[in-house]
């Protein structure tokens, strides 16, 4: 790999690692990743509603648990089986965007020792048996 | 066996027969005995309506004798449109969940509210929903609510007190009062105490669209420690993930148009029935 594939590959995964995190800042920063929701929803109660001005809701807007459909990234995953969108988060899409850099690092790393190898024990450049 | 001893034999086992109708009345195992001041059925082991009950699914059996202390409303909203909440505040996390299975009745008399009333409020722990599937798992797992040996959630109504109205109008009252009686999470029974909001409503054009007969619709909120009923949990998320006590509410409506149905599932319904009528 050259040293432009290489940056490129590096920027790439810096603007992901940047899409990855904001993407669960504008989901709501959950912990768990989710893909529906349940929340409590203030409305007023609707006018065919037999109820509505019999005092049940205290004459106030109605509190109801409402469940939709909306997808929330969590910073953990929270999957059932190994094909569950649950296993979509930050941790693991940010995993994976590593990975291969961390690998290379790695693999960079091992030469780097490899090319230091020491010399034997009481030898050095200028001993006797090396001259 | 000549005529006469036949006769003699047929007029004493009609008069043992009326001596054991008396007896039944009167006894410990007949529900609507009435000797107990409390509950007319008791809490005894020999009751028909304890004991059956147990085994009628998520569906409470109505004990004949609370008839007498008003209409029997039942709950089971075709579309379940009757809802609990729970939520959970901790530093790490909000959770809110919810379900909408809930059956059981509730007996109160719109007319005379002072005579006080009943109830029970039951909810299968396998129809919690949190959002996300694994916390369900989670939260119906043996660490938690354990749904596999304590499949439900109830709260029977023993007392009601404090009745109070607070505005009525052309076929509708509603009331605030305060109920009473054991709340049953995790196998573990606490009293519990709960200001409830009840509209009664006459059976109307606008009513049918929610549902047909008589409504009473009911709602109500209060809070639960989890210690109190020996949920521990993941070691260390109780208050940090998930709060030490969790905010309930219930709100739900029940119609007297289905207790013709209900009356047919009663074991105790039946016996009642006879008994009364001397059968």
């Amino acid at each position: 790999m050259t040293t432009t594939t290489r940056t490129n590959f590096f920027v790439a995964t810096l603007l992901l690692t940047v899409a990855i995190l904001a993407t669960w800042v504008v989901t709501d920063r959950r912990s768990y990743t989710s893909l529906t929701t349940i929340e409590i929803v203030e409305s007023i109660p609707d006018a065919d509603d037999p109820l509505a001005n019999t005092g049940f809701y205290d004459d106030g807007p109605v509190e109801t648990a409402v469940e939709r459909p909306g997808f929330h990234l969590g910073l953990l995953p929270a999957p059932r089986g190994i094909l569950d969108l649950h296993a979509l988060s930050v941790l693991t899409l940010l995993g994976l965007a590593w990975a291969p850099h961390l690998l290379l690092l790695a693999r960079r790393i091992l030469r780097k020792r490899s090319a230091i190898t020491p010399l034997p024990e009481n030898t050095h450049a200028f001993s006797p048996k090396t001259r | 066996m000549n005529r006469k001893q036949l006769s003699i034999a047929f007029a004493l086992f009609l008069i043992l027969g009326s001596f054991t109708q008396i007896a039944m009345a009167d006894s410990p195992d007949n529900p609507c005995s009435g000797k107990h001041a409390e509950n007319p059925c008791g809490e005894k082991a020999g009751n028909p309506c304890n004991v059956k009950a147990a085994a009628m699914g998520n569906m409470p059996a109505v004990n004949p004798c609370f008839a007498k202390m008003g209409t029997v409303f039942t709950i089971a909203d075709p579309m379940n449109r009757n809802s609990v909440t729970f939520r959970s505040e901790a530093p790490l996390e909000d959770i809110v969940g919810t379900s909408n299975e809930i059956s059981g009745y509730l007996v109160f008399d719109p007319e005379n509210p002072k005579k006080g009333g009943r109830g029970e409020i039951v909810v299968p722990v396998s129809s919690l929903r949190t959002g996300i599937p694994l916390r369900d798992e989670h939260v119906q797992g043996p660490d938690w609510l354990d749904a596999a040996a304590h499949g439900q959630i109830s709260f029977r109504i023993d007392d009601v007190k404090g009745v109070e109205r607070i505005k009525a109008g052309d076929g509708y009252m509603t009331y605030v009062l305060t109920v009473t009686g054991p709340f049953t999470l995790h196998g573990v029974s606490q009293q519990l105490e709960a200001k409830v909001t009840l509209t009664y409503l006459e059976a109307s054009e606008m009513t049918r669209g929610k549902m047909e007969g008589n409504l009473l619709a009911a709602r109500t909120s209060f809070t639960v420690a989890l210690a109190d009923f020996d949920i521990r949990g993941f070691k260390g998320v109780v208050g940090s993930k998930v709060g030490e006590s969790i905010d309930i509410d219930v709100s739900l409506m029940a119609s007297d148009a289905q207790m013709s149905a209900a009356q047919t599932q009663n074991p105790c319904g039946e016996k009642a029935a006879k008994m009364k009528s001397g059968r």
